[in-house]
């Protein structure tokens, strides 16, 4: 495993197993066995690689792009959106403008710098991305569901939508800019449409490739396929038709379980493979390095919640 | 010759109000007012609370970088309009309970924007220029979702003025790029592209006939913002008003220039000797700042880079709170924020939620003292 | 005499450029002169931000000194020991470093001064 840049004060990622163990033993956590959220990060972090741009939004991606630094991709840079590039990420941020994220970063601006500067300009490989719904092409929905439009101008009677979420904030900007968009998302079958009823970020190829409605002939001129990182699988999108395949399968996952869970009739991708058991070594660093507080990594998801009872 | 009159905003050391004053001059029931800041950091909360004490309903919130501010307002039922790009607390609640919550029952009516998008209406209003030019938000519901529009708040009314001051007549347009795409990267340079992206489908693009009916490259027009006032959070401001920003600027510089007018919260007022001395750190001229307040930890329970952090156990057991019955938390948010600030800052750190050393008031303001090497308290104790 | 020189006319030789000389010093020392004139350029700049404060803070401390006999709570004693030992943290290693820079200058001022009497005769 690639260590941390040798310039930097300390090796990050070394962590001593007695403390490990103690760590473990006070949690009530298996040194060994994964939990969702730990395989939602390190699957993350797995997609990227060394020397790319990795510009991460709020939420899953915070602790998703401080495990690809201290793991797969230690020379990428990173870019959050308040203003910081490059920074070296000691504690997990849980802003992308938080004094955490700006830790000895190349430097530190604003909102529109950061989007004009880095994205605009052409350097995002990663554009990493939490979502509320996902669709049969990648369009995420972190808008509303039940409507958009809040009570004035509304013709339905209705007060407002039904479920308001956070909106785009930059997910939208990262998602048009960025050559590959890299969403982590929790799995349900409602949070998986078939179409999205609100678009708010593009993050594969939108429509069919190749027809009126594909990303290129709506005037995004970046961008060539998305990757999904959900809890079940890893879905990425087809390169002859833009639609969401399922390309990697984690271990004791039933594919049966992930057919149920999305809206439309999944294919498996050509090269399709199964995924990797995270190792022992990516556990710990996702324990130990990034987030020792548990803030992303002790969230459970309902399928958890339902296990557990 | 005439007799020089001194314009509002040179009055120089006049500028220095105390909180209340602040507020009770520049914010009115339905003023549009632009929170500055990013979610947990450099959030003029001092302000906000003002605000909440002096009542001040109907506002029109129009900001990017996180809704701590517009959640307190909205839990205390102050907000009608929102103009923005995200609702949520990042990390700690992904969609802010209260805002959420009135914009689902109608009480709040929104528009969105991405935040690039409404980063460059930012950068627009600070230059005075009419709009500026964006490349994203092609293909989404953005292009064809328009609250205001549909409110009938956009345009001029029968006498020529503008329906509302703060809304621009079109949420946006879409022209074709007079350069053909030139400008845009991946390019053709020889030898390389001077650019990281690999993907470059302008083609494509000038093959889409998308927005416009015509063949070319497309570029969204986005207007500036206009608010009337704009609130900032600064480290230091000197007497006359030039303010310096250490660590992270978010949107603020832009907003603040962009508004009619800039009240300013620091953490101490100097001379402004003292920050000419760097001139070219400093970030807001001193023209547009039209009232300072200081206010020492006036931006708890937000960070403020290199002076102290956020409280983390406040705003884990917010999100509990938040969640309530909403009177409840009108009732509880109109409690918190005390009868002045200083009440409020020597009684309510650490006051109603549970800490881990128990403390309150200034003591508790003090454990979250930040170092001044990293800019945060590292260590910080962040239990979920 | 250089006065009256400037302000003559500019003569056409004065236009003429030199031919190749060879330098009186090596390059190495040239490096050095500007390595450690560069560097104490940058702590001037830094150090002119931080003049005005810096000024001030024995004053502030002062009033502080002051008010300390009057505190009526332990852990307000507390606060007050945490943040001067903070300060003087930082305080004694900005002391340490300039007075150690202090001594190389002075080393540096008695070295010329030998060299010149040295180079004289």
């Amino acid at each position: 495993m690639a260590v941390i840049r040798a310039t930097d004060p300390k090796d990050w990622t070394h962590v001593d197993d007695t403390e490990y163990e103690a760590y473990c033993k006070e949690r009530g956590i298996d040194p060994e066995k994964y939990t969702t959220m730990e395989l939602l990060c390190i699957a993350a972090a797995r997609q990227t690689y060394d020397y790319s741009f990795i510009f991460a939004g709020t939420g899953l991606p915070m602790i998703g792009c401080m495990m690809a630094q201290h793991t797969y991709a230690p020379n990428a840079l990173i870019i959050m959106e308040a203003g910081i590039l490059d920074p070296k990420l000691i504690e997990v941020p849980i802003s992308v403008s938080e004094a955490r994220g700006g830790y000895m970063c190349s430097t530190l601006s604003n909102m529109a710098d950061t989007f004009g500067t880095f994205a605009q300009r052409g350097f995002c490989t990663f554009g990493m991305l939490g979502g509320a719904e996902c669709d049969k092409y990648g369009n995420l929905n972190s808008t509303a569901m039940g409507g958009y439009y809040s009570k004035s101008a509304r013709d339905d009677g209705k007060t407002g939508p039904t479920v308001r979420f956070a909106g785009s904030g930059g997910a939208n900007n990262i998602a048009s800019y960025a050559d590959v968009g890299l969403a982590m998302m929790v799995q349900e079958k409602r949070r998986f449409p078939e179409v999205n009823e609100y678009i708010t970020s593009v993050t594969g190829s939108r429509g069919p490739l190749g027809t009126e409605e594909d990303r290129y002939h709506k005037g995004l001129f970046r961008g060539a396929g998305t990757t999904i990182v959900s809890d079940l699988c890893i879905f990425r999108s087809s390169p002859e038709t833009g639609e969401l395949e399922m390309a990697e399968i984690y271990p004791g996952v039933d594919e049966q379980l992930v057919r149920e869970n999305v809206s439309w009739e999944l294919k498996t991708a050509k090269d399709f493979q199964p995924f990797t058991t995270p190792t022992h070594e990516e556990i710990k660093i996702a324990r130990m390095v990034c987030d020792p507080n548990r803030i992303y990594l002790g969230r459970k998801t309902k399928r958890d919640l339902a296990a557990e009872k | 010759m005439a007799e020089a009159t001194i314009p509002t905003f040179m009055r120089g050391k006049e500028k220095i109000m105390s909180l209340s004053d602040a507020v009770k001059t520049f914010i009115k029931p339905g003023t549009c007012i632009c929170p500055g800041g990013f979610s947990y950091t450099k959030k003029p909360f001092a302000l906000a609370r003002e605000v909440i004490r002096q009542d001040i309903k109907d506002l029109f919130v129009t900001m990017n970088g996180g809704a701590s501010i517009c959640e307190f307002w909205a839990a205390a039922g102050l907000v009608k309009l929102l103009d923005t790009t995200y609702i949520g607390l990042e990390g700690i609640q992904p969609v802010a309970y209260s805002v959420r919550r009135s914009i689902q029952d109608g009480t709040i009516d929104v528009e969105d924007y991405s935040n690039y998008g409404y980063g460059l209406r930012t950068v627009a209003g600070r230059y005075g220029w009419p709009f500026a030019p964006l490349m994203s938000e092609f293909g989404t519901s953005f292009m064809d979702h328009d609250t205001f529009g549909k409110m009938g708040l956009r345009g001029k009314k029968a006498d020529g003025s503008w329906i509302h001051p703060s809304i621009a007549p079109a949420r946006a347009a879409v022209i074709e790029d007079p350069f053909d795409g030139w400008g845009l990267r991946p390019h053709a340079f020889e030898g390389g592209d001077g650019t990281s992206n690999k993907t470059n489908f302008l083609e494509q693009v000038r093959e889409s006939t998308a927005y416009t009916g015509n063949k070319g490259v497309k570029v969204i027009l986005v207007p500036p913002i206009l608010p009337e006032v704009t609130i900032v959070l600064a480290q230091r401001v000197g007497e006359l008003g030039t303010t310096r920003i250490e660590g992270i600027l978010g949107p603020d510089a832009e907003q603040a220039i962009s508004a009619k007018n800039c009240i300013v919260q620091t953490e101490k007022v100097v001379t402004e000797e003292e920050l000419r001395a760097q001139p070219y750190s400093n970030n807001i001229a001193m023209q547009y700042v039209d009232a300072i307040v200081e206010v020492p930890y006036g931006g708890f329970p937000g960070q403020v880079p290199y002076y102290y952090d956020y409280d983390w156990d406040f705003w884990r057991s917010y999100t509990q709170i938040n969640r309530k019955d909403k009177a409840e938390v009108n009732a509880y948010i109109k409690d918190w924020v005390m009868e002045d600030e200083w009440t409020f800052l020597s009684t309510r750190p650490g006051d109603g939620y549970p800490t881990i050393t128990g403390t309150s008031g200034l003591e508790r303001l003090f454990e979250l003292r930040a170092d001044a090497i990293y800019g945060y308290k590292p260590g910080l104790a962040r239990p979920l | 005499m250089e006065r009256k020189r400037m302000r003559a006319r500019i003569t056409e030789e004065d236009l003429r450029l030199s031919e190749h000389v060879e330098p009186k010093e090596a390059m190495e020392t040239w490096q050095k002169i500007i390595a450690a004139a560069w560097d104490m350029t940058i702590v001037a700049v830094a150090y002119n931000d931080m003049r005005v404060p810096l000024r001030r803070v024995p004053e502030t401390l002062e009033t502080l000194g002051k008010e300390v006999p009057t505190v009526k709570e332990e852990k307000t004693l507390d606060i007050i020991e945490e943040e001067i030992k903070t300060g003087i943290r930082h305080f004694s290693d900005i002391v340490e470093k300039a007075q150690a820079s202090k001594e190389e200058m002075e080393r540096i001022l008695r070295s010329t001064w030998n060299q010149r009497v040295k180079i004289k005769t």
